[in-house]
């Protein structure tokens, strides 16, 4: 078989385009460095492709997707939001080992899941460095909260983060934006909260609301999940990578799809193999070295398909630790219909987009509690724009007819659905590994899950019901769906569907217990560097997505003083 | 009053107001045993493919002839079940003093679109649609489309009153672990109108998202936004409201 080979050899490739290789992308050329990028999917263009303040009724099918598929659970992923977002990639399998539960979204697409997240930037705790030492439970990072806080602060600087100072351990300050002022339904759960004795302040997320390099600021549309044209949110895509393009100083190849990473007899990595899928063809990309920020398991996957007879059970995994740990954020979520707000004056209710208010964790000086960790709260509600499916819900109570209408009318706007966000203890039944009889449509070996949640989760999700519970009735509200005692598996969400697994390449400082090191390079090869969650050591109740940027800032620092001193 | 029944026999008219027919003519059952239904056309038409028979081409040119100039031409749907379509959104969605109706939001015409697009959808609508002429041909001796308003609500109450599991009446409805598929209930086997049911949760889901994404629908439920702003300003009234309600109900 012909494997074309690129006459050009890189400084640095990144593997993927998401949060992490897109800050690396970033920080990388602005000190002048010759990089490239793969992603797997295909370009995007933010004016034509972000959906932005389109109605369902400017598209003939509303959202159901042409061919009607919404309808029937198989459209790839809501019609309006920022493209290519998938629980199933078709030609691209995943399997889940028997008796396991875990689901996997992955974007194809430049800019990957930072087209469409849910932009909340929480920076994790000086004790989030440290779970090991506080409970027993875990491992320590090897670092601390004091070496990522200036990243951490230049993340915040350039992203732009609305909130407030509240000098509060469980959730530290950072650079803040002014936030947006809370709707009437945050307005009436704070009171509630506050009656409970339960923090509720404004929320952290990458939406700005001053003129910031050159950004306009937010239009307060809500729509920050269908992509953002004028960039009032912080995407890869829009604010790292396609600027890069355009300036000439990153090489982006899409529709690569890496295969394998390539080494030498030295250990040291010489490039990368990938599949290019439009012409379904072979290629290779050479470097002096090479960043991974494919995400967690995508970044483990390759790893583990890197074998060699250096290393024969996948590139830089002397350890045996690629694939391990795997972690996802523990879901639980309730909703509450408010009587109060029956009849309420409309109003815009879009702002910028996500709560502007949440709940930081609470209780970290509690030491009684019967789970460990914590958790924080994520606020909904409102009157969202109507679409498919939106009163399903009261239709289904209210029968048909005029009696029907007058129910819809009544119950819009007036549920809140609160949703807790928590810490994952990891565990030795929870990992990904090479299935040995699957490949995708590439040929490339695919990944096998593992997970389950022990009772130190179900414990913590038992908790946040009782205590949502509390909320909702003391807004005056009715508690809609799950009652305790969670009702099996519905009490929890399933591994992997709160799209923050990592974990799954651990860093530390010995080798023998992990795959990178305190600046995210690899033990066993030295121009092996990770950007994205994959080095994570453990899952904090804070959202991950500022931690990789941060990390990625800092590992990208290290790695162009190390191209500088030809160390790698 | 004189075309060529398509499905029942029975004195019929697709173009006559929904409601407005009284029952007349002679049942499915008489016509039964007289033994006309197989020699009539309409029993010809239901054991040859369709389109091949003269009387359903000429049953189709006369409800074309009957449509009005320039009036929607359903693409996945028989004109009679267009009809049936057009009655049952009407119902599901009428006009009140908010709104007009699913008709005036051209419900139909999306669910028709959207069947044209996937047969399974399609199919869904076509057997139900079987099934609810059967069903009121059962109990009032018509179709659905031309039954008395009455009738037709009877049936649609039975389909759409949501009566839990363990009451005394019917439907039950009884959680499905099949949630994905967007059919959140199984039936009681022994509900008179099980089979009814899932074609009714469908009708009623369609007709329902097909309304409240028209601008129609967006201003019935009063959604205000989708908007441009330069600052973001939450207005006073809403709050006050949420407070003298609370503090007249404590």
């Amino acid at each position: 078989m012909q494997v074309i080979k690129s006459p050009d050899v890189y400084d640095v490739v990144i593997i993927g385009s998401g949060a992490g290789g897109g800050t690396a992308a970033q920080v990388l050329t602005e000190k002048g460095i010759k990089v490239a990028m793969l992603e797997a999917g295909g370009t995007i263009d933010p004016l034509t492709d972000f959906k932005e303040h389109v109605m369902p009724h400017d598209v003939p099918h509303r959202g159901a997707h042409d061919d009607a598929s919404m309808y029937f659970g198989e459209a790839p992923y809501n019609y309006f939001a920022a493209p290519n977002g998938f629980w199933d990639i078709k030609g691209e399998p995943f399997t889940v080992a028997k008796g396991n539960k875990f689901q996997w979204f992955r974007s194809r697409v430049v800019g990957g899941r930072t087209n469409h997240w849910g932009r909340i930037s929480l920076r994790f705790s000086d004790y989030d460095f440290e779970p090991y030492s506080t409970d027993g439970l875990g491992t320590d990072w090897p670092i601390s909260y004091e070496e990522i806080a200036p990243y951490y602060e230049r993340v915040e600087r350039f992203v732009g983060i609305t909130g407030s100072k509240e000098g509060l351990r469980t959730a530290p300050d950072g650079i803040f934006q002014p936030p947006p002022e809370p709707k009437v339904h945050e307005r009436l759960i704070k009171e509630s909260c506050d009656d409970l004795g339960i923090p509720c302040i404004p929320n952290r997320r990458a939406v700005i609301t001053r003129r910031t390099n050159g950004r306009v600021p937010c239009h307060y549309c809500g729509q920050c999940g269908r992509g953002c044209k004028t960039a009032s949110n912080y995407s890869s895509s829009t604010l790292q990578i396609l600027p890069a393009v355009k300036a000439g100083k990153l090489d982006l190849i899409t529709g690569a799809m890496a295969r394998e990473i390539l080494v030498d007899e030295n250990a040291q990595v010489t490039g990368v193999s990938y599949v290019d899928k439009a012409t379904r063809t072979e290629r290779q990309i050479r470097c002096r070295s090479l960043v991974l920020a494919a995400s967690a398991c995508e970044s483990a996957r390759l790893l583990l398909n890197s074998q060699s007879r250096r290393f024969p059970r996948g590139l830089a995994n002397g350890s045996g630790m690629v694939g391990r740990n795997l972690m996802d954020t523990v879901g639980f979520e309730l909703l509450g219909q408010i009587p109060a707000m029956e009849g309420m004056p409309r109003y815009n209710t879009d702002g910028a987009g996500g709560g502007h208010l949440y709940v930081p964790w609470w209780l970290h000086d509690q030491k009684n509690k019967d789970f460990p960790r914590g958790y924080h709260i994520e606020l909904g509600g409102g009157y969202s724009m109507p679409g498919l499916g939106s009163f399903q819900g009261v239709a289904r109570k209210n029968g048909y007819g005029v009696d029907m209408k007058a129910a819809i009318r009544r119950n819009y706007g007036t549920y809140i659905n609160l949703a807790g966000r928590g810490e994952m203890i990891p565990n030795h039944m929870s990992y990904c590994e090479i299935d040995p009889d699957v490949t995708d449509d590439f040929g490339i070996p695919v990944l096998r899950f593992h997970f389950q949640w022990t009772d130190y989760e179900w414990k913590q999700a038992r908790h946040m019901e009782r205590t949502f519970a509390d909320i909702i009735e003391g807004m005056g509200g009715n508690v809609i769906g799950l009652s305790a005692p969670g009702r099996d598996g519905d009490g929890i969400s399933v591994g992997g569907s709160i799209i923050h697994e990592l974990g799954t390449t651990r860093m530390g400082n010995d080798p023998k217990s992990s795959v990178f090191n305190r600046w995210c390079q690899a033990h066993e090869v030295n121009n092996l560097f990770i950007a994205d969650a994959a080095p994570f050591v453990s899952c904090p109740d804070k959202n991950p997505t500022m931690t990789i940027q941060a990390l990625a800032w800092r590992t990208s620092d290290y790695l162009a003083e190390q191209l500088r001193k030809r160390n790698v | 009053m004189s075309k060529l029944p398509l499905l029942q026999p029975g004195n019929e008219s697709d173009t006559a107001p929904a409601g407005t027919q009284p029952a007349s003519g002679p049942s499915r059952r008489q016509l039964l045993k007289s033994g006309a239904l197989a020699l009539t056309a309409a029993g010809t038409a239901s054991l040859v493919p369709a389109p091949l028979t003269e009387s359903f081409a000429e049953h189709v040119h006369q409800e074309i002839a009957a449509t009005p100039a320039g009036a929607y031409q359903p693409q996945a749907f028989l004109p009679h079940e267009w009809q049936t379509l057009r009655v049952l959104a009407e119902m599901i969605v009428p006009a009140d003093e908010v709104s007009g109706s699913a008709l005036d939001a051209k419900a139909p015409e999306f669910i028709d679109l959207l069947a044209s697009n996937n047969d399974r959808l399609k199919t869904i609508f076509t057997s139900g649609f079987l099934w609810l002429d059967h069903e009121m041909t059962e109990r009032a001796n018509h179709p659905f489309r031309t039954a008395p308003e009455a009738d037709r609500h009877a049936l649609l109450h039975l389909l759409a009153d949501n009566i839990e599991e363990g009451d005394a009446g019917y439907p039950s409805y009884v959680e499905s672990v099949d949630y994905q598929r967007f059919e959140h209930y199984t039936t009681d086997p022994g509900n008179p109108v099980a089979h009814g049911l899932r074609f009714f949760g469908w009708a009623r889901r369609l007709v329902v998202d097909a309304f409240y994404t028209t601008p129609m629908g967006v201003a019935d439920v009063g959604f205000e936004g989708n908007k441009f702003l330069r600052t973001y300003e939450v207005p006073k009234e809403p709050m006050e409201y949420v407070k003298a309600k609370r503090a007249a109900t404590k």
